[in-house]
């Protein structure tokens, strides 16, 4: 059935044009010979010249190692919690069931000023190791519901039926445990590694002086004003984001297709 | 024997498996039949290796297995939602015993494909696990289980998930399978139908404890207790006491009960003073008048009746019980219909009824 | 059934993280919202509401007002330029479902540190908006570094938030709802005030308190889009870490933004068991 309310559907386009516009903008604005005006032709030699230098690599090597340790971090530490708590999820007293629900709920602000001041307090040296911890921290919980939702759809008495047939324990948990949660895995690793990625306020509290991510450089260069290679790097970063979205939500889709049937 | 289990007890939470010694033979369709609680399914995951009993052994092919881990046992299950691995294909999931023992791979597709024939799904063989139907699945789990060539197979409600139209059918090839492949099978199930169509033997369990055990025949003529009686199928009950000595021509005693006097048949055990007097529905017969006659004799109304086709079921009720009473309809439109509230008359032989000690 | 005393180890070790890593940091900020900062800008240990007193202080009750006042304007717009996305992803069927969910996906995970930036080329001095009006003769208008400008990038910012949290609350509305409705006679309108309004209303509110409140905190955009004049909750409150170096009052406000968050999340509970946590709504969406 098609929906017809054609004011309903404007409205729709509407929103997603105003969705999109500033990014499509920011994209355009990279291939401008003069950023700051429209008429004035495209070029290639912004983007060629940010390629060459530091601006871009240093920081973006950095998100990606940050990004890399942050999610296996957060996918250890969420599994585990699954893993044992799949099973009594739903009888979970409220506080437990908050106090995972907090790295989620909580505005970012507030979770990196804490996680600032715990830093501060603990004399830890802030930099690429806080980062880190701090990324991990909060996407452990989104690893969290993600496995948990996994668990819950595979059969428990599939273990039993594998050891029936045959298998040793260690067995069962590579051939079937394993492959079963391989999906929810790769998912919550790429959902925390795209969280990681794309963070800006934690990385801002937590990172100390020396540090760069992507989205740091971009900021600390808004400060100063539009310029062609902040122009780039917003490029650069929306491809990168878009390509992880598109993953998860490929895998996402699989995932369901998978277990569902 | 293929499998002997001696004293074996379970206790957890509230529920108790009584000590129990069974002992099943090899090539047998074995079942344990109870309803839902009374630990049938626990007797399956002590032999198949999930639970450790409290106590005694489980002694298979003269080995004592009891403490052996599932893995190590040479008993495979059919579980009741089938537990298929969904991330394999049908045939693979037949040959993932096959491939735990390292056969070699030629070995492994033919005995797949023997066993994938067996069960009749052949073309299936590359679906995944979502893709075929609860029937499917169903033979797919029976085929994972049977092609490591266990010496017993454990089938835990197996039938239970189908549509009624598919489980008959999937009786008659469970039962044909069997003899096939000459494995021992074990069943668990609460359909009292089901147990007496499959098996060689039957354990009836209540309440953690094991009634009886015997042909299907033995369990529907001659049980053991008024429970068993009753599960396995209707009855009509008269509790009495027995009056009197066997008259020596006919051995035949008398019962005198609330319903009136009637004359048994001894079975040569001696029996007790109190009883429960239990009848068939199928064993009596209804008579629309009083008729000569050897048989014992009840007089009643119609309460009830049902037009089944093959038959019409009729509740008689006699003083304060009801009977069930069945009549076969032999003849097209012949006889005179019975209404609600008509007078009756119920005929049983002696020798048909069931009298068992009166205590439950 | 199993008590939460038979919590598996390896649940532990996840438990024991988030105890570290999110509970006692938010407890230190609840701790250091009673202390006092010295006039030497150092920590002094003795309790006290004083911060507490301190924020209806006429300085920041004022700039709280204004917070308060802009958030809401936001969270209204919003609320209207996200309701019909919503109510056309809820209804539309077949592929242009999951079109329409993936399109609004992408700009709902693009890093909102572009997402401002995307504002400010549209907005800027010599940004897309001047340079048309300039092209047709027109003067500049200066909407960045205002509250205008803070505005918009609250309501660019947040508009994905609140529709996927709408959009759930009307997937979850039995479709046959509005078949009955009709049948008895409801029209369009009518279905939709009497039927559609009243079950949606309480996923509708919490959604909008669960965007209200974040905004209040938000610091990089009053920061990057309101210029220095502009005075917002969140970013004074970042100020008193770093530029003021008053950390206990800038705890303060961090503390009350966290009670009124929990609150919001509490009456969700309340509200309805069956409405799976907003957040989590969140990315089961996707």
């Amino acid at each position: 059935m098609r929906f017809r309310n054609p004011l309903v559907t404007f409205l729709f386009w509407y929103g997603i044009v105003m969705l999109y516009l500033p990014l499509f903008y920011l994209v355009f604005q990279a291939f401008l010979e003069n950023p700051n005006d429209w008429r004035s032709g495209f070029t290639l030699k912004w983007l060629v010249k940010l390629f060459d230098s530091s601006a871009l690599w240093v920081p973006l090597l950095n998100s990606v190692e940050i990004g890399v340790l942050s999610a296996t971090l957060a996918v250890s530490l969420g599994t585990l919690g699954a893993v044992g708590l799949t099973r009594i999820a739903q009888f979970l007293p409220p506080l437990i069931q908050t106090l995972i629900l907090l790295p989620i709920l909580v505005p970012e602000v507030i979770t990196g000023l804490s996680l600032l001041l715990f830093f501060l307090l603990c004399r830890f040296d802030l930099g690429f190791v806080t980062v880190v911890v701090a990324h991990a921290s909060f996407s452990a919980s989104f690893v969290y519901f993600i496995m948990v939702e996994q668990l819950k759809k595979l059969d428990p008495q599939m273990n039993e039926a594998a050891q029936d047939l045959g298998a040793k324990p260690t067995e069962v948990f590579w051939k079937i445990t394993l492959p079963n949660i391989i999906p929810g895995l790769m998912g919550g690793w790429l959902l925390a590694f795209t969280l990681s990625f794309d963070d800006f306020l934690i990385s801002f509290f937590t990172s100390g002086a020396g540090l760069t991510t992507l989205p740091l450089k971009i900021y600390s260069l808004m400060r100063i004003g539009v310029s062609p290679e902040l122009n780039g790097l917003s490029l650069i970063m929306i491809c990168i984001s878009t390509c992880l979205v598109l993953m998860l939500i490929s895998k996402e889709q699989s995932r369901k297709w998978v277990l569902k049937g | 024997m293929l499998l002997n289990l001696e004293a074996v007890t379970k206790s957890f939470g509230g529920f108790q498996l009584h000590p129990l010694t069974l002992s099943i033979e090899k090539g047998e369709f074995f079942s344990l039949l109870g309803p839902s609680g009374c630990g049938k399914t626990t007797v399956l995951r002590l032999i198949g290796g999930f639970e450790m009993p409290t106590s005694g052994k489980v002694i298979l092919n003269g080995r004592d297995i009891t403490q052996l881990p599932p893995h190590k046992r040479s008993v495979h299950t059919v579980f009741q939602r089938y537990a298929l691995f969904p991330h394999l294909t049908v045939w693979e999931n037949v040959a993932f015993p096959l491939h735990l023992k390292k056969l070699p791979s030629a070995e492994i597709a033919q005995r797949v494909e023997e066993c994938l024939k067996l069960v009749e799904i052949l073309d299936l063989q590359d679906r995944r696990t979502h893709q075929i139907s609860g029937g499917q699945a169903q033979r797919t789990a029976l085929a994972r289980a049977l092609v490591g060539k266990p010496d017993l197979l454990l089938l835990d409600e197996p039938l239970s998930a189908l549509d009624p139209e598919l489980r008959m059918k999937m009786r008659e090839e469970l039962k044909a399978i069997c003899k096939k492949v000459g494995i021992t099978f074990l069943l668990v199930t609460h359909d009292q139908e089901e147990a007496l169509q499959l098996s060689d033997r039957i354990a009836v369990f209540k309440a953690g404890q094991c009634l009886q055990v015997g042909t299907p025949k033995t369990i529907y003529e001659d049980p053991a207790e008024p429970f068993v009686a009753r599960f396995i199928g209707a009855v009509n009950e008269i509790p009495g006491e027995i009056q009197g000595e066997a008259a020596p021509e006919t051995g035949e005693v008398g019962l005198v009960s609330p319903l009136g006097t009637f004359k048994l048949k001894k079975n040569g055990q001696p029996l007790p003073q109190s009883v429960s007097v239990i009848l068939r529905p199928e064993k009596m017969r209804l008579l629309r008048s009083k008729s000569t006659t050897q048989e014992n004799l009840m007089e009643g109304e119609i309460q009830d009746l049902t037009y089944l086709g093959s038959r019409t079921e009729y509740s008689v009720k006699i003083g304060p019980s009801v009977f069930k009473v069945f009549e076969q309809e032999l003849e097209r439109l012949k006889k005179r219909r019975l209404n609600v509230g008509d007078r009756v008359f119920l005929a049983w032989r002696s020798e048909d009824a069931i009298i068992l000690a009166q205590n439950s | 059934m199993k008590r939460t005393s038979l919590i598996p180890s390896s649940a532990w070790v996840f438990l024991i993280w988030l105890i570290l890593m999110t509970l006692l940091p938010f407890t230190l900020i609840l701790a250091m919202s009673f202390l006092q900062r010295s006039d030497l800008g150092t920590i002094v240990f003795s309790l006290s509401f004083n911060n507490y007193e301190q924020l209806l202080d006429w300085v920041y009750l004022r700039v709280l007002l204004k917070t308060l006042w802009l958030a809401l304007m936001a969270t209204v717009s919003c609320l209207c330029i996200g309701f019909p996305v919503a109510y056309f992803l809820a209804r539309v069927q077949g592929p242009m479902k999951s079109i329409g969910l993936i399109l609004l996906f992408i700009p709902f995970w693009t890093n909102f540190i572009l997402r401002i930036y995307g504002i400010v080329s549209l907005f800027g001095t010599n940004g897309l908006l001047n340079q048309t009006l300039l092209a047709f003769g027109l003067s500049k208008v200066s909407i960045l570094y205002t509250r205008w400008g803070v505005y918009l990038g609250l309501v660019y910012n947040y508009l994905p938030f609140l529709v996927v949290p709408i959009y759930s609350s009307l997937e979850k509305l039995d479709p046959f709802l509005r078949e009955a409705a009709s049948d008895l006679g409801a029209t369009r309108f009518q279905t939709f005030r009497k039927v559609i309004v009243p079950n949606i209303k309480e996923g509708v509110f919490i959604g909008s308190l669960f965007v209200f409140i974040p905004m209040l905190g938000e610091y990089v955009i009053p920061d990057l889009l309101g210029g220095a004049k502009e005075a917002f909750l969140g970013k004074v409150m970042v100020e008193q870490f770093f530029v003021l170096q008053d950390w206990p009052l800038g705890s303060a406000i961090a503390t009350v933004l966290s009670v009124l968050l929990l609150g919001a999340l509490w009456l969700q509970n309340r509200w309805s068991q069956k409405n799976q946590a907003q957040s989590e709504g969140l990315f089961h969406a996707i």
